[in-house]
């Protein structure tokens, strides 16, 4: 068998994921907010705020599905070295997904709830190109209006490389509430999330 | 990593770093579906049930070593309860706890919210006894987790109703039902419905942890937070017609002390703190 490097994760497997733990909890509680996140070392690939959310979130109770980006020897290899994580067969079976945004041509195929246990839906971890909190210009990034609980009147964002089919699952809605996906867009160095009780507009 | 004012033997903040990341799984869930409880492993705490083995769950799973603590049991910060969960995060963690609402970025409590309105950022832990605003209405979980999934919450203001009909207003005084965003019905845990308004969007994330029924909840902040009611018996907080014995406050929630055996009655401020900063402002001026 080929051997894969392992890169570190934490320095501080304790302390670095709690400080992890509380931007993703700021981040999900208040919808739009830009938080830094990153481990020490990341893969190719890999985001190193991507890595420290897999490090803090991630452990053999978690299915996790990879996209075709993510499913290498190297990335699997060292998620499983970190996290312990079990890979889900069918995106179905997942509890966090993870994928570049632009990579997903559809989310009909990812767990939503079920209404009497909504908390049984995928979370999906997607990079992004950038996410900023000023619109951008850029022809690649769309400009969205966010309101909803966690956000006092309504917030803006510019998140670059999202699929037409992940846009359209934020503003259309097709799952009723409580039923839907959560999801965490991380940047290189950075990561803002939208749970599914988040309206947004795209501007 | 200041391990050196952490108790020999464990880990910072006791759990273990699996029970934890699955803390804090469910807390994402809680926030992504405000007012709806989320199962959760909660594990056996070195105190019994009863004495807020949630809110401490769900305090180490969140706490790290740049937090200032509080932890109030019924407004006061020198209660038993208080005093020993103080302790016990001092020991296992070497956070610094402070008893001033403002210092606080963590708030563990036990019946009561701060007088003192909570800023952005400050996170208020709630120790819940029974999540399930519908229990006392139908003992059955099956039930009452399908009449969560089909808002069939009529019963809970047939309720609120039977109060009205019998002593003429609603008598329902603490653990007083919520609607939070518009969807699911909420047991605020037994704070005096006085408390209920300062729920209400809110810049403060708030946080719940049953540990013998195994529930997490939350409240993000800015959410909308509506004690149930009536058009013709709108929901009302206490009032009093005394002031604080101690600080002469006229709003603030009193407790009731008696004071002999004639049955003497005085009031002071149940948040500890609020009384104290008042005393001393006025000591000030």
């Amino acid at each position: 068998m080929q051997n894969t490097a392992i890169v570190a994760g934490f320095a501080d497997p304790v302390s670095d994921a709690q400080q992890t733990f509380r931007k993703v909890l700021k981040a999900m509680s208040e919808p739009g907010v830009i938080v830094e996140a990153a481990s020490p070392e990341a893969l190719e690939h890999l985001y190193p705020s991507t890595f420290a959310v897999c490090q803090t979130l991630l452990d053999q109770q978690t299915p996790l599905w990879l996209s075709k980006e993510f499913s290498n020897p190297k990335i699997q290899h060292n998620l499983h070295f970190h996290t312990g994580m079990p890979l889900a067969r069918q995106p179905l079976d997942a509890q966090f997904a993870l994928a570049y945004a632009g990579e997903i041509a559809t989310l009909d195929d990812f767990a939503k709830g079920t209404a009497e246990y909504p908390e049984r839906n995928c979370t999906m971890i997607l990079q992004v190109q950038a996410i900023s909190a000023s619109p951008s210009t850029d022809q690649n990034s769309t400009t969205l209006k966010l309101s909803g609980p966690g956000i006092k009147t309504e917030r803006q964002i510019a998140i670059a490389g999202l699929s037409q089919a992940v846009i359209r699952y934020l503003s259309d809605r097709p799952d009723t509430f409580p039923l839907g996906i959560d999801f965490i867009f991380t940047a290189a160095q950075s990561l803002v999330a939208i749970p599914r009780t988040t309206q947004l507009e795209v501007c | 990593m200041n391990a050196a004012t952490i108790r020999d033997g464990y880990n910072f903040a006791y759990l273990d770093e699996q029970t934890k990341r699955m803390i804090r799984r469910a807390l994402l869930k809680a926030i992504a579906i405000p007012g709806y409880q989320v199962p959760f492993g909660g594990r056996e705490m070195p105190m019994p049930y009863g004495w807020g083995t949630g809110g401490i769950q769900l305090t180490a799973a969140v706490i790290g070593q740049d937090d200032v603590l509080k932890v109030i049991d019924q407004g006061a910060d020198d209660t038993t309860n208080a005093v020993s969960i103080r302790t016990f995060f001092k020991d296992l963690t070497g956070v610094k706890t402070t008893e001033k609402t403002r210092e606080a970025t963590l708030i563990q409590t036990r019946h009561r919210i701060p007088e003192v309105p909570l800023q952005a950022d400050q996170i208020l832990i709630y120790q819940v006894p029974i999540p399930e605003p519908l229990r006392f209405i139908e003992p059955s979980e099956v039930e009452t987790r399908k009449m969560h999934a089909l808002e069939d919450y009529g019963v809970m203001h047939v309720k609120l109703y039977e109060d009205i009909a019998r002593y003429g207003s609603i008598a329902t005084t603490y653990a007083y039902p919520v609607r939070v965003n518009g969807r699911y019905i909420m047991d605020p845990s037994p704070i005096p419905k006085f408390d209920n308004p300062k729920m209400d969007r809110i810049p403060a994330l708030q946080l719940f942890g049953a540990g013998r029924e195994k529930r997490i909840y939350a409240v993000p902040p800015y959410t909308e937070v509506l004690s149930l009611d009536f058009l013709d018996h709108p929901f009302e907080i206490q009032r009093w017609d005394e002031t604080c014995a101690i600080c002469g406050s006229d709003h603030s929630f009193l407790d009731e002390v008696i004071m002999d055996d004639q049955g003497t009655r005085s009031y002071i401020c149940s948040d500890t703190d609020y009384c104290s900063q008042r005393v001393q402002q006025e000591a000030v001026a």
